[in-house]
């Protein structure tokens, strides 16, 4: 499993979040990051860069899933509008 | 005797704003704080030191305009703190006009007594306004929340996220108010019954700063669809043998000179050894894992499982996570170490391990102290002499708590037995955050409703508003003989919500060897003191079943 500190966790989310950026400047944001949080990063900004590491890529599709039911929840809620 | 009461002076709200901001010394650097966590620490703190907030049931709505009804007043605070989250998140941020108005207001009465607000209660109605705005404008902070950048508040709770990250020393939400002189945290529950500062606020709660460190963690794990949960509860070990309860030597305990009625105590922790000696994970994962399966076929989904206090041991723990179905459900035990050649002490902490995070550590607050009644209760009689009190040897130096924000409804904490029983410094925490779910771990006898965990499990569902899960293990609480009546020992768990009138004894029936418990979410409307509503925002985990699991063999 991979395992996320609590800034690794919080940088994958700015880099989910600010999607008004260029995909560039996304991924400029993973500068610091270590390779893990670096290629997690880069799967969630593109989704056709290819992870070999199964325990990446089930990171990477679990976060994707969060971050979409997540979405779907606050509009459907209407949350902090 | 010499008189020194001529060298004594009562604080005045200057000093105590140079306390929290000791930038407001320069007479350049007395602008208002800019970010809304710092200025509810500051308006909530000289609320909260001058014992104003008791006003707030006779002067309602506190507002400067007297012609504002309660319901005008609440929806202008709610309004300008929107305002000031779009404000907060800015390249440039900055505060609402009436804020740094507001502010201005308090730093021209610096020179005066905290006192001063009950004679000038338009001074006193601008804290309330201050901290009620911040309060409205930190709404969802320290939640799941979706990455949905395109919405004018995320640069907002992008700070706040990145604000709240833990330090070696904790998290607070403050940006300018260092977190050892006072802190503000994400809140849950704003109590309905009594009057305390924690009445005033929905979204914000102000913290003392340095005795205990609160650690928030978000977890980025769990659908913000689920509006349920299932717990599979493991009443682990099922057997524990009155031998494990081992007494420390006084000249290892590090207290020579403690009076002869005490002694010290460890509990040494068993585990299956393999034929070369080495502990036997394997077979316990085997067994844990076809509870998850029967459970799984059951209900079709487990979120999380929980065992109680002192269950595990480090390797136990290590191999369960490792195994291939608990990668996407969260783990909490409690783990027994044994003293080593580095620590005399033996160790009684928690883990607390959600998917695709670091795993969250957390020690014990208090040691136990076993008594007579207590060594009679478990038969203990013959290791440990009942004509003395036996302290658990524990190093109690390491004191945080943590905070898992698992879902939108649902922020849970965790605690080890006593935490729950001593209301400090760990009670003030759980009561300012009112975290959604309280689980606590315990080595105790059966969950009775009469017993001393329902009492203080009620006491947190009155207030903040807590649902309370206790779990003890099967073996301890096979071990406890009641003094009088039936004996119990079935009763491995007990639950109390806000919602239910008394406390549910949660019974492991039969052949099982785990219960799952269902949570459901009940979205309620809370109230502060002051007259807002957070609009049916508030989450409450309630019981919607409690389910028995058949074990394949005798582990």
């Amino acid at each position: 499993m991979v395992r996320l500190s609590s800034s690794d966790a919080s940088l994958l989310m700015d880099v989910l979040e600010q999607q008004e950026l260029s995909p560039e400047d996304r991924l400029n944001l993973l500068t610091t990051a270590n390779p893990v949080v670096r290629q997690i990063g880069e799967a969630l900004i593109n989704p056709n860069v290819a992870i070999d590491d199964p325990e990446i890529k089930e990171a990477v599709e679990s976060i994707k899933r969060w971050a979409d039911d997540t979405r779907e929840s606050e509009e459907k809620q209407h949350l902090y509008a | 005797m010499e008189d020194f009461s001529s060298t004594s002076s009562p604080i005045t709200i200057g000093e105590h704003l140079r306390f929290l901001l000791p930038r407001l010394a320069n007479v350049r650097q007395r602008h208002s704080p800019v970010w809304p966590a710092d200025v509810f620490a500051v308006a909530m703190s000289l609320i909260q030191k001058s014992g104003i907030y008791t006003l707030i049931l006779n002067e309602w709505p506190p507002t400067a305009d007297s012609g504002e009804t309660t319901e005008e007043w609440a929806t202008k605070m709610e309004r300008l703190g929107k305002r000031w989250r779009e404000y907060a998140g800015r390249d440039e941020p900055r505060a609402p006009t009436i804020v740094t108005k507001h502010w201005r207001l308090l730093m021209q009465a610096s020179s005066r007594g905290l006192d001063h607000f009950r004679k000038d209660r338009a001074l006193a109605h601008v804290l309330f306004e201050l901290a009620a705005m911040a309060d409205e404008a930190s709404a969802g902070v320290g939640l799941p929340r979706s990455p949905s950048g395109a919405l004018k508040f995320g640069n907002f709770y992008r700070r706040a996220r990145r604000q709240l990250l833990p330090t070696y020393n904790g998290s607070s939400l403050c940006i300018e108010i260092d977190r050892t002189r006072l802190r503000v945290l994400p809140k849950m529950h704003a109590p309905n019954k009594g009057l305390t500062i924690r009445s005033l606020s929905h979204h914000l709660a102000l913290c003392a700063g340095d005795e205990i460190c609160p650690f928030w963690e978000t977890s980025i794990a769990y659908s913000a669809n689920r509006e349920s949960l299932n717990l599979l509860v493991i009443p682990w070990p099922e057997t524990i043998r009155p031998v494990q309860f081992k007494r420390v030597p006084r000249n290892k305990s590090g207290m020579r000179n403690m009076p002869n009625d005490f002694g010290f105590f460890e509990f040494l922790p068993e585990t299956n050894r393999g034929e070369d000696g080495n502990i036997d994970s394997e077979s316990f994962v085997a067994h844990i894992e076809q509870l998850y399966r029967e459970a799984t076929a059951m209900l079709g989904r487990i979120d999380g499982i929980v065992f109680p206090e002192l269950a595990l041991i480090p390797e136990q723990f290590d191999a369960l996570r490792e195994a291939e179905f608990t990668q996407k459900i969260f783990l909490v035990s409690g783990i027994a170490k044994t003293p080593d050649a580095d620590n005399p002490f033996s160790a009684n902490e928690l883990y607390c391990d959600i998917p695709n995070r670091e795993r969250m550590f957390q020690s014990k607050h208090h040691r136990w102290k076993l008594d007579s009644g207590q060594i009679r209760q478990y038969g203990l009689g013959s290791l440990l002499s009942p004509e003395r009190s036996w302290w658990e040897h524990i190093s109690v130096d390491n004191r945080k708590l943590n905070f898992v924000s698992l879902l939108p409804w649902l922020v849970m904490s965790v605690v080890i037995c006593e935490d729950l029983a001593r209301p400090d410094p760990v009670g003030d925490l759980l009561r300012a955050v009112g975290p959604n779910l309280v689980i606590a771990l315990l080595m105790d006898g059966p969950q009775l409703k009469e017993r001393w965990s329902a009492r203080y499990a009620t006491t947190l569902a009155e207030d903040p508003g807590s649902s309370v899960l206790s779990l003890t293990s099967a073996g301890m609480s096979k071990l406890s003989r009641p003094s009088s009546g039936a004996n119990r020992n079935k009763v491995i768990g007990l639950w109390k919500d806000a919602h239910s009138s008394t406390p549910v004894e949660i019974e492991l029936p039969e052949g099982c060897g785990a219960v799952v418990l269902s949570l459901s979410v009940r979205w309620m409307d809370e109230w502060t003191a002051d007259g807002r509503e957070d609009r049916g925002a508030t989450g409450y985990p309630l019981l919607s079943g409690i389910h028995g699991v058949k074990k394949a063999s005798n582990f």
